[in-house]
């Protein structure tokens, strides 16, 4: 697995686990998002299964800003968050705290980020 | 009236030669649909099933294609003896075929085919499956619970496992939930760890057990692609119902559940507790074992 993706996954799964609770509609979007990212059935059941029996000890922000120097792949990785963050349909404080960080460090535009928003409440429907 | 009780059967087709219990595809442009299934097969004839009625008497050019390397595909005309409808099923036909070899060539053809269905059902399962170890010494295929060093089957009382609701949620299918919630697996002993209930929508393909290595090895199908799950250290296998052409709604894993606590497993490596789970919620398959890989090492 490349450094990003590995990078990107283990974001997935603190976004995840922000609250404390794993909804099914996160699951569900989450697995979503894993084969989207090209892994297979079985490489998403065993990532889905590691990860999701206990909360992740590493609870430090991912940097995702610096493990994707393209400005489109950070975009695509905020929106792949954002998707996990809107999937259970309300928005807990720990995960906004966390997009919010993100978006910062980002520097993304007021504009920008509400067409991220859009495109992952689209993908959540 | 005698006679009644001398009367032969009627012969359906006049076919010499053993026949051959032998499943292939036969294409042809006068065959209803263009293709038919053979049921059985010999030197000179041939049953095939097909999805319409065979006109008797008409003899159309049969194109054989075959599973394996030993035989190219040949054509050869046959003539239809009878043919009849399947029970009550509109798509069902069944019809015997005489070959009617005109060249050389296919008459060795079709020599050749007999000789090796001949050879081919001489040779029992054991030495097939000789043959595997002997290609893979590691795989044993199994389709029947293994046999592990510490059998076990869960007893009657035992609680079904499901993972602890989640609030406002449906009770099945169950969800999945890290909130220190009231345990739903056993309420004396030690608190359960969460479960984790993974979303599916697959079919089982199948099923290995490597007794070198202790894993089994899972083959799940999701539409034309089957998916490779590996259970390493597996300790328990358990069919709790008919899985064939079942559709697994999902997968459940869990650290601890009744069965992991009397399985009583010692040592460092961490066992888990997985089912997989039809529609509603029915458990269909357990599996104790180190967790799943998706690799056969890890």
């Amino acid at each position: 697995m490349a450094n990003s993706t590995h990078g990107l996954v283990k974001a997935l799964f603190q976004m995840v686990w922000a609250d404390d609770i794993v909804s099914p509609e996160e699951v569900e979007a989450l697995t979503s998002i894993l084969r989207q990212l090209g892994f297979s059935l079985s490489e998403v059941i065993c990532l889905l299964d590691k990860n999701l029996s206990e909360p992740p000890d590493d609870r430090s922000p991912v940097q995702i800003e610096e493990i994707f120097p393209s400005r489109e792949d950070q975009k695509m990785a905020l929106q792949a968050l954002m998707t996990i963050c809107f999937s259970t349909g309300s928005i807990d404080p720990e995960q906004v705290g966390y997009i919010e960080g993100l978006v910062m460090r980002m520097g993304l535009s007021a504009h920008e980020l509400e067409e991220l928003r859009k495109q992952a409440t689209e993908a959540t429907c | 009236m005698l006679s009644r009780f001398l009367k032969k059967k009627p012969q359906l087709i006049d076919r010499d030669g053993d026949r051959y219990d032998v499943s292939l595809r036969v294409l042809s442009r006068e065959l209803p649909g263009y293709r038919g299934v053979t049921l059985d097969l010999s030197r000179s004839g041939v049953q095939l099933e097909t999805n319409g009625l065979l006109e008797i008497g008409s003899e159309p050019e049969l194109k054989f294609e075959f599973d394996r390397g030993e035989l190219e595909a040949f054509t050869c005309k046959a003539r239809v003896v009878w043919s009849k409808q399947e029970g009550n099923n509109e798509r069902k036909f069944r019809s015997g075929l005489t070959f009617i070899p005109v060249t050389d060539d296919e008459k060795r053809q079709l020599a050749r085919m007999s000789t090796v269905l001949q050879t081919r059902s001489e040779t029992d399962l054991k030495t097939l499956l000789d043959q595997a170890r002997r290609i893979d010494p590691e795989l044993e295929r199994s389709y029947r619970n293994i046999q592990t060093n510490q059998p076990f089957y869960p007893a009657p009382g035992d609680s079904p496992i499901h993972p602890p609701s989640v609030e406002g949620a449906p009770p099945p299918p169950p969800a999945v939930s890290a909130a220190p919630e009231t345990p739903a697996v056993q309420q004396d002993g030690p608190p359960p760890h969460l479960g984790v209930y993974i979303p599916l929508n697959v079919i089982l393909e199948g099923y290995t057990w490597s007794r070198a290595s202790c894993t089994l090895h899972i083959g799940l199908r999701e539409g034309d692609q089957v998916h490779n799950l590996f259970f390493p250290d597996c300790q328990l296998f358990q069919v709790l119902e008919p899985t064939v052409d079942k559709t697994i709604a999902g997968l459940y894993t869990t650290k601890t559940s009744p069965t992991t606590r009397k399985l009583n497993l010692a040592g460092d490596r961490e066992h888990k507790h997985y089912r997989f789970v039809a529609e509603g919620g029915d458990g269909l398959i357990d599996i104790v074992s180190s967790p799943c890989r998706s690799t056969p090492q890890g």
